[in-house]
C-alpha cells in the first residue's frame, strides 16, 4: 500500500505551465465513494512530495475510478495510518470516535511498537464479518506483549461503547 | 477429542523452522480457543450454531455477557479469528516465529481465563443478551 508521500512523488504530474512558486499537487486516489469538500478539509492534511505542507487540496484532486492498478491509499491524518476505507467504513457507522481511541490507546499501552496500520477487513469466511483491524508491528516476548496487551483491553473497557468492540481487532507481526 | 489437543499441536508447530507450520500453528491456537469456548457455552445450555456464522456468534456472546473478563475474551476470540485470517490468506506477508508463539501464548491465556468467570452470571447474561435478539 503506498503512502501519500510516494504517490504523489510518482503519480504527480506537475503541468507545464505551473510555476514553481505555485506548484500544486494532483494526487490520484482509489476511492470507493464520493468525497465532500468539507470532508477533506476537516479531516485530513496531506503533506506534499517536497515535505511541504498541502492545505486544501480540494478542487486539484482528481478521482480515479476504481481498478486492479490504482493503488489503496494510505492517508497520514494527524499522524495516524489509517486506511482510507478503515476511515470510511467507521465513518459510516458512526465508530470514528471509538477509531481514534482505540489507535490512541494502542500507542501508548504498547511500549516497543515500531509501526501500526490501521486497515478495514472483510472476513473471507464470513462475509457478515468485517470492520478495521490494526496491524501491530511489535518487539518483545509474548509475556510481555500480552501482559500490555491486557492492560490495552482495561483502558478501553469504559472508553469504547460495547456495541463497537466487535468491529475491532488487534493483530501482530512481532519482531 | 479435546479442543485443547489442538493447542499442543500449536505449541509443537512452533517449533519446526518453517513459516507453513507457524502458520499452521496460529490457526490451530485460534481453533482451540473457538472450539474449548462453543463446548464450555454448550455445558452452560448455550448453543452456538454450527455453520460458519457460529464463530461470530460465539464472540458475540462474550462481548454481551456484561461481565469484564468475558468481553476481553470476547475481543481475543475476534483478534485470534483476524490473526488466523492473515496466517491463512495473506501469504504474501512474512509470518515470523515469535507471531506464532504470541498466538500460542494469548490462547493459552484465554482457555485458562474463562474457568474463572462466574459462570452463573455469564449464562443469564447471554440468556437476555439472546433474549432480546431473537425474534419472537
Amino acid at each position: 500500500m503506498l503512502t501519500c508521500e510516494e504517490i504523489l512523488t510518482t503519480l504527480v504530474r506537475p503541468t507545464a505551465d505551473e510555476s514553481t512558486e505555485t506548484r500544486t499537487y494532483k494526487a490520484f486516489f482509489d476511492l470507493h465513494r464520493s468525497r465532500t469538500e468539507s470532508y477533506w478539509e476537516s479531516r485530513f492534511e496531506i503533506i506534499g512530495a517536497m515535505g511541504e505542507r498541502v492545505e486544501n487540496l480540494i478542487g486539484e484532486e482528481e478521482v480515479c475510478a476504481s481498478s486492479p492498478s490504482t493503488p489503496s491509499v494510505t492517508i497520514v491524518s494527524e499522524s495516524k495510518n489509517v486506511d482510507i476505507v478503515a476511515y470510511e467504513f467507521c465513518r459510516a457507522h458512526k465508530l470514528l470516535a471509538s477509531l481514534d481511541i482505540m489507535y490512541n490507546q494502542i500507542v501508548n499501552d504498547f511500549t516497543n511498537l515500531k509501526g501500526l496500520q490501521a486497515d478495514y477487513f472483510v472476513d473471507p469466511e464470513l462475509k457478515k464479518r468485517e470492520g478495521v483491524v490494526f496491524r501491530l508491528l511489535i518487539k518483545g516476548n509474548p509475556k510481555r506483549i500480552l501482559k500490555e496487551e491486557n492492560i490495552f483491553y482495561s483502558h478501553i473497557a469504559n472508553s469504547i461503547p460495547l456495541e463497537h468492540r466487535k468491529f475491532f481487532s488487534l493483530v501482530y507481526s512481532v519482531r | 477429542m479435546d479442543a485443547k489437543e489442538f493447542l499442543r499441536i500449536a505449541k509443537k508447530l512452533i517449533r519446526y523452522n518453517s513459516e507453513a507450520n507457524w502458520r499452521t500453528s496460529i490457526g490451530r491456537s485460534y481453533y482451540a480457543v473457538f472450539n474449548y469456548l462453543k463446548e464450555e457455552c454448550s455445558l452452560l445450555n448455550i448453543t452456538i450454531s454450527s455453520t460458519g456464522e457460529g464463530h461470530g456468534e460465539l464472540a458475540e456472546n462474550f462481548n454481551n455477557s456484561g461481565i469484564a473478563e468475558g468481553v476481553i475474551i470476547g475481543s481475543k476470540l475476534n483478534d485470534l479469528r483476524s490473526q488466523r485470517n492473515i496466517a491463512d490468506y495473506e501469504l504474501k506477508q512474512v509470518m515470523s516465529q515469535a507471531t506464532a508463539k504470541l498466538m500460542y501464548e494469548k490462547a493459552l491465556e484465554v482457555t485458562n481465563s474463562f474457568p474463572s468467570i462466574d459462570k452463573t452470571a455469564f449464562q443469564t447474561a447471554v440468556f437476555q443478551f439472546r433474549g432480546k435478539t431473537t425474534t419472537p
